[in-house]
């Protein structure tokens, strides 16, 4: 590792500098440099406009559901119960448990095919949280909490469209 | 499994979330050892089983804290030997998956005899080992796998020690399954995982790690996203082993040394390419690509050997089955007491 | 080089894209959401002999199907998009953002040289590019991220 402070060319790992005894410990640790990857380090989920929520209750038919995400146009729901987040339901859900099936939607509940307990996402987290979330975990829409409540829900297309935005590239 | 969130047998479908714990995850902050953690709690629910039937087993290292961030059965045994613990626990307990998380050094210094061996056994165990090519835990000495020439800690003036390949001995201990994955291709880590579950016998999973403090970049050379596909080659069962960014170039074997041809030059075409057999019952064309490195070589990734053999623990107790046929149920008491005793006054 | 290079000269088809659904054009809507679950893609491309004609997603799914009177052995083609905006194995990822982006696509399909149907590139797709550029950074964290260690403390 190269001193950022003498230039002297130190061993891996080392806590401090061997020629001028500089602290080297925070080097090492993932910092914020600039560009691209200071706004994924620093800037906030807050800093994604993210889409309206289509609240819906687990008890809601599916039917009622879908008409509520129609409406609003968008491709998911979000499930609440008392206030709090207990599920999403998101376009996949419908094509993998409903789609080409016989089922009454009137009287199938949302919990029968929601996405129970799903990966969720504070407004204060940075946006590389959000980015590993669905890149590693291959989510596509995380809902925001606050407190266990659900206040808006993010797309791979809204992170998609920050990467854009700041990677330089005029148009 | 059903699509309504429940298994066929009525359980509740688990999520990556149900394998996560509780525990402070004490790995440096961007260790690759987390994009691992991550992959391996992602596939475990795909796999269907119950989290009371797998255990996670460790020795020492950094990779070795594994156990504590599984929600599973979990073990962090001693410097080297989580084989053998792993092998008793699977013996015993032939219905639980069983895991062995090592490092570079764990495995192959530390615990090298009891890594052969287990692998020889053909235990069903899924070994994944966490190559960073340096002791991480103890802050920067050299592995068995530094690179020849490596300045760190303990080697000041760099190493002079040869590096070992854990490929080459995982295929001359004769293990059943030998794979090769990284922690920054999270979607071939996830294959690389579920194929090594779905192995039965000893499976061995090298996983390129880097430690970002001791030892960063390592493999940068030929890992990083810009150059892997022209210095990384996938290897598909049935599949010519082609590689580079426009899939021109390709592996033959000239004799026993692989050559690198490009494709559409001097009449080379698709069909003069080798084709990869991961079932062949004799090591010699997976030890042949286990050694294959940059930058002679594109680097081999994916399923080195996979072929099947009777396990260790299934004739044992076939064994022990044939003797209870043969004898009937043993004692121990009666055993002790057949003869030779006496009472000391 | 910086990542607006390399947005604008990396090829499309070097993204680790999956193999998409494709069914022919006289497939019903039932054969289409199949290939859909089985490929585990939000789309479907509609083809004859080879050629793009159409693209059907989980949106038109949601929107003209799913509550709808509509049987699930209608021909696909009859609730597909005709003749989508697609792009080129050869066109560079930062066309299939801007695409993504200024036509509000989720997926965009993919045709070769030949103008066969070739594939699909999803918006997930281009966040995981992305966040292989940023191992330390985006890949490498721990499953709860408020447990974000501040130094480097070993294990």
């Amino acid at each position: 590792m190269i001193c950022p402070y003498c230039g002297h060319n130190n061993l891996d790992g080392v806590d401090t500098c061997e020629e001028c005894v500089h602290d080297l410990s925070d080097f090492d640790v993932p910092a914020a440099t600039g560009g691209l990857q200071m706004h994924i380090m620093e800037d906030t989920i807050g800093h994604i406009p993210y889409d309206r929520l289509a609240l819906i209750s687990p008890s809601d038919s599916v039917a009622h559901a879908v008409s509520r995400i129609k409406t609003i146009g968008i491709g998911q729901a979000v499930v609440v119960e008392d206030g709090k987040l207990v599920g999403i339901l998101t376009e996949r859900d419908l094509l993998n448990k409903v789609a080409g099936r016989e089922m009454d939607l009137n009287t199938l509940p949302v919990s029968e095919v929601m996405t129970k307990r799903p990966e969720t996402i504070g407004e204060r987290d940075p946006i590389r949280v959000i980015i590993n979330k669905m890149a590693v975990g291959e989510y596509r829409h995380v809902p925001i909490v606050r407190d266990g409540r659900p206040v808006g829900i993010i797309s791979a297309k809204a992170v998609a469209n920050y990467i854009l935005k700041h990677s330089g590239l005029d148009f | 499994m059903s699509e309504n969130g429940h298994t066929t047998n009525g359980a509740v479908k688990l999520t990556r979330k149900d394998f996560q714990t509780d525990q402070e995850v004490r790995w440096c902050p961007g260790c690759g050892d987390y994009s691992i953690l991550a992959q391996v709690q992602k596939v475990m629910p795909e796999l269907g089983i119950p989290k009371e039937k797998i255990v996670f087993i460790s020795g020492i290292g950094c990779a070795s804290r594994f156990p504590y961030y599984m929600n599973t059965y979990g073990f962090h045994t001693i410097h080297g030997r989580a084989p053998a613990f792993a092998t008793g626990v699977k013996v015993a307990n032939p219905d639980l998956q069983v895991w062995v998380i090592t490092g570079d050094g764990d495995a192959l210094s530390i615990g090298g005899n009891h890594f052969i061996h287990a692998l020889r056994r053909n235990v069903d165990l899924k070994i994944i080992l966490f190559n960073n090519r340096i002791y991480g835990l103890t802050k920067g000495q050299y592995s068995p796998t530094s690179e020849l020439g490596k300045r760190n800690k303990s080697a000041p003036m760099g190493t002079i020690d040869y590096p070992i390949n854990p490929l080459s001995l995982a295929f001359a201990a004769e293990a059943t399954f030998v794979g090769r994955s990284m922690d920054v291709d999270p979607k071939h880590l996830a294959m690389m995982v579920e194929r090594l579950a779905a192995h039965k016998g000893s499976g061995f999973l090298e996983v390129y790690q880097n430690c970002n403090i001791f030892n960063d970049g390592t493999f940068k050379s030929f890992n990083e996203r810009e150059v892997k596909e022209d210095r990384m080659i996938q290897l598909e069962h049935n599949k010519p082993l082609i590689f580079g960014k426009n899939k021109d170039k390709g592996i033959r074997l000239k004799g026993v040394t692989p050559e690198i041809l490009t494709i559409g030059e001097n009449g080379i075409t698709v069909d003069d390419i080798l084709v990869h057999n991961e079932n062949a019952h004799e090591p010699n064309l997976p030890y042949i690509l286990g050694r294959m490195q940059f930058p002679e070589y594109p680097v081999p990734m994916g399923v080195f050997r996979a072929i099947e053999k009777p396990t260790y623990e299934r004739m044992l107790a076939g064994q022990i089955s044939a003797a209870v046929d043969a004898k009937g149920a043993g004692s121990l008491e009666k055993l002790i007491n057949s003869g030779e005793t006496w009472v000391i006054n | 080089m910086s990542i607006a290079d390399k947005l604008s000269k990396v090829k499309i088809r070097r993204l680790p894209l999956r193999q998409p659904a494709m069914v022919e054009r006289g497939a019903s809507i039932r054969e289409a959401v199949e290939a859909m679950k089985a490929s585990r893609l939000g789309c479907a491309l509609v083809c004859e002999q080879g050629k793009l004609v159409g693209l059907f997603t989980e949106r038109d799914l949601l929107n003209k199907v799913i509550g709808e009177s509509v049987n699930y052995s209608t021909p696909v083609e009859q609730v597909m998009t005709f003749g989508p905006a697609h792009l080129s194995l050869d066109d560079s990822v930062y066309s299939a953002m801007r695409m993504m982006r200024e036509g509000d696509y989720r997926n965009v399909p993919l045709v070769d040289a030949e103008g066969s149907a070739a594939g699909v590139v999803t918006v997930r797709d281009l966040v995981s590019y992305f966040a292989e550029h940023f191992p330390k950074e985006a890949l490498n964290l721990p499953p709860d991220h408020d447990q974000l260690m501040l130094s480097a403390e070993g294990a």
